[in-house]
């Protein structure tokens, strides 16, 4: 017997009836019902499949460390000379792209704002061609 | 010589030029603009109103088939054939006589050549019963199709919206769906507007087959709706395309009134807990369990979902970067180019400037506004029962149309609250509506077809 979950569906009561070309308003709407319960039938099985899956994988260990958690592993580390001066937006924007390129377990013990000589040169060159791909007002 | 010009002349497009076709040039155009000036989805809005300035215009060799066969255009009876098995026939010939058995449309109709040839073989004798759509004759030609009979193959047999579908999967990131597996429940009940606009088509005086098409506006899913209207209602697909995909650049427009009137400003304001991280292994998960128990539930929709679930495990495996790579740009970029073109191309004048383009128009609106609100909605039931609060700002994008709609509920979410940043919760119901659009294509689909 190889029946799908579809064939299943197609033999409750309101979807049974083949859709006629011209159903009644009553026959629509029930039809319409049947595809409603089916959608969201259907997504919440999947919420319910994803809660379960993360349990199981949060039980066996397997779960994505929270990274908020692991933050607070780590002591603050107080911001001194070079770093406390920095603007708090761009220390924000260099903590945050710390945090995402090398994780949670690092500390920013110093930031060196100015470039070689060789950095500027392609800094120069990026805005070189970011300049060259606008028209000149 | 002035003989020789007047020849040449007959032989130029000019003459063949119709009323209709000048209309399109102005439909062509207005889409160009919206295209170009406006930025409404350009992407695709382009290739289509390119694609149709080329069908309204007398080309040769562009659209036609390699070998036209003869099918009956209706039920009833061969009355007679004018050409014999052997005999070169010309496009337009007129081949033989039908006489149709439906009360709805009486008497005899002309068969005519769609194309040129030898009839290779008969199928049916005179007084032979036959039903629509039935082959009466091949024919066999020589020259080969032309270039968009070819391209067109991949919105006919359905290759192009699943391989779009490969490179969404490729580009969509669903963890803000796994970290919140309840925002599921928007993008269902936003396709309470697919349901709605149904019943509303129905009772406009549109079949079965054409409202489910018409009602798939409203899951704001471009490809689905090019799926689901080639499976069950060729002749419309062209208004459904663009209709679905205009409305789909209107979303700024269309939603926030929506939103705005279904919420309280302390609604609007509500702020959601920040999302947990999500995984690797949940992710390759949720990409395997969504594509066995999608499929097992609406097998008809297996080519949208396997395809979309593909492209999302191979961006999340992490060891495939080079085919995620093309599924994001390359191939996605060229089926654009040939799914626009393809449904362009299909928008003669003839098919086009009908009553029933601008009641799809209309019926559009009523899936957008109706799909909108379902979302909404469905925020503010679940807030009764839940703990973390839902702000139903992020209801209206279970509409789909990734990532305008999320984008949507980021800005009116701002408007209220202009530190309350709800992009990517909003983009947990965007990508749950691909799917919810996904399944009840893949029910119209597989209950229609039992007709």
């Amino acid at each position: 017997m190889n029946l799908l979950v579809s064939d299943l569906l197609l033999q409750l009561p309101l979807a049974a009836v083949p859709v006629d070309a011209r159903m009644g308003l009553g026959e629509d709407i029930a039809y319409q019902s049947v595809g409603i319960v089916v959608v969201i039938g259907s997504l919440a099985t999947i919420a319910l499949i994803l809660v379960g899956l993360n349990r199981i994988l949060g039980a066996i260990g397997l779960l994505a460390p929270a990274g908020g958690a692991a933050l607070r592993k780590l002591p603050p580390v107080a911001t001194t000379g070079e770093l406390a001066d920095l603007a708090p937006d761009l220390r924000a924007a260099i903590a945050a792209a710390v945090y995402t390129t090398l994780g949670p377990d690092h500390h920013i013990i110093e930031i060196q704002p100015k470039l070689s000589p060789q950095m500027l040169a392609w800094s120069m060159e990026g805005r070189r061609q970011i300049f060259q791909s606008h028209r000149v007002r | 010589m002035i003989n020789d010009l007047i020849t040449f002349f007959g032989l130029t497009g000019f003459i063949h030029i119709t009323w209709q076709m000048a209309v399109m040039w102005g439909v062509v155009l207005v889409l160009l603009y919206l295209a170009v000036y406006k930025g409404f989805e350009p992407l695709l809005l382009v290739p289509i109103a390119f694609g149709a300035l080329l069908a309204n215009l007398p080309t040769a060799g562009l659209v036609n088939e390699p070998s036209p066969p003869v099918l009956s255009p209706v039920a009833g009876e061969v009355v007679e054939w004018r050409v014999l098995v052997g005999q070169e026939i010309s496009e337009g010939e007129v081949l033989g006589i039908v006489r149709s058995s439906d009360p709805g449309r009486p008497g005899t109709t002309e068969l005519r050549a769609t194309g040129s040839g030898k009839i290779t073989m008969l199928h049916a004798l005179p007084m032979d019963r036959i039903s629509e759509g039935q082959l009466l004759a091949t024919v066999y030609n020589h020259e080969p199709g032309g270039l968009f009979y070819y391209i067109g193959r991949g919105i006919k047999w359905e290759i192009f919206p699943p391989l779009i579908f490969l490179g969404v999967g490729a580009l969509t990131d669903f963890g803000p769906l796994i970290g919140r597996p309840i925002v599921l429940l928007l993008g269902a009940a936003a396709q309470v507007g697919v349901a709605a606009t149904f019943i509303g088509a129905m009772a406009l005086g549109f079949g079965s087959g054409e409202s489910a098409s018409i009602a798939i506006i409203g899951g704001a899913d471009g490809p689905t709706a090019i799926f689901l209207s080639a499976k069950l209602a060729p002749h419309l697909l062209p208004a459904i395309a663009v209709a679905a995909y205009s409305y789909m650049a209107l979303v700024p427009l269309l939603q926030p009134p929506i939103m705005r009137a279904l919420t309280t400003t302390r609604e609007r304001k509500i702020r959601m807990k920040s999302l947990r991280p999500v995984g690797k292994l949940e992710k390759l998960c949720f990409a395997l369990l969504v594509t066995v128990f999608c499929i097992l539930l609406v097998p008809a929709a297996a080519s949208l979902i396997g395809m979309l679930m593909l492209g999302n495990f191979l961006r999340e495996c992490a060891v495939t970067e080079r085919l995620v790579k093309s599924a994001q740009n390359e191939i996605i970029n060229i089926v654009t180019i040939f799914l626009g073109t393809s449904v362009g191309i299909t928008m003669t004048g003839e098919r086009f400037l009908r009553g029933e383009t601008l009641m799809i128009i209309g019926l559009g609106v009523v899936a957008f506004g109706t799909a909108t609100a379902g979302g909404v909605i469905m925020a503010k039931i679940l807030n009764l029962f839940v703990k973390e609060k839902i702000n139903p700002l992020i209801g209206s994008a279970g509409v789909s149309a990734v990532p305008m709609a999320a984008r949507v509920s980021q800005i009116e979410g701002m408007r209220a609250d202009p530190n309350n940043h709800l992009l990517m919760h909003a983009m947990g119901p965007n990508v749950a509506g691909v799917i919810g659009t996904a399944i009840i294509a893949g029910y119209y689909i597989a209950t229609i077809a039992l007709r």
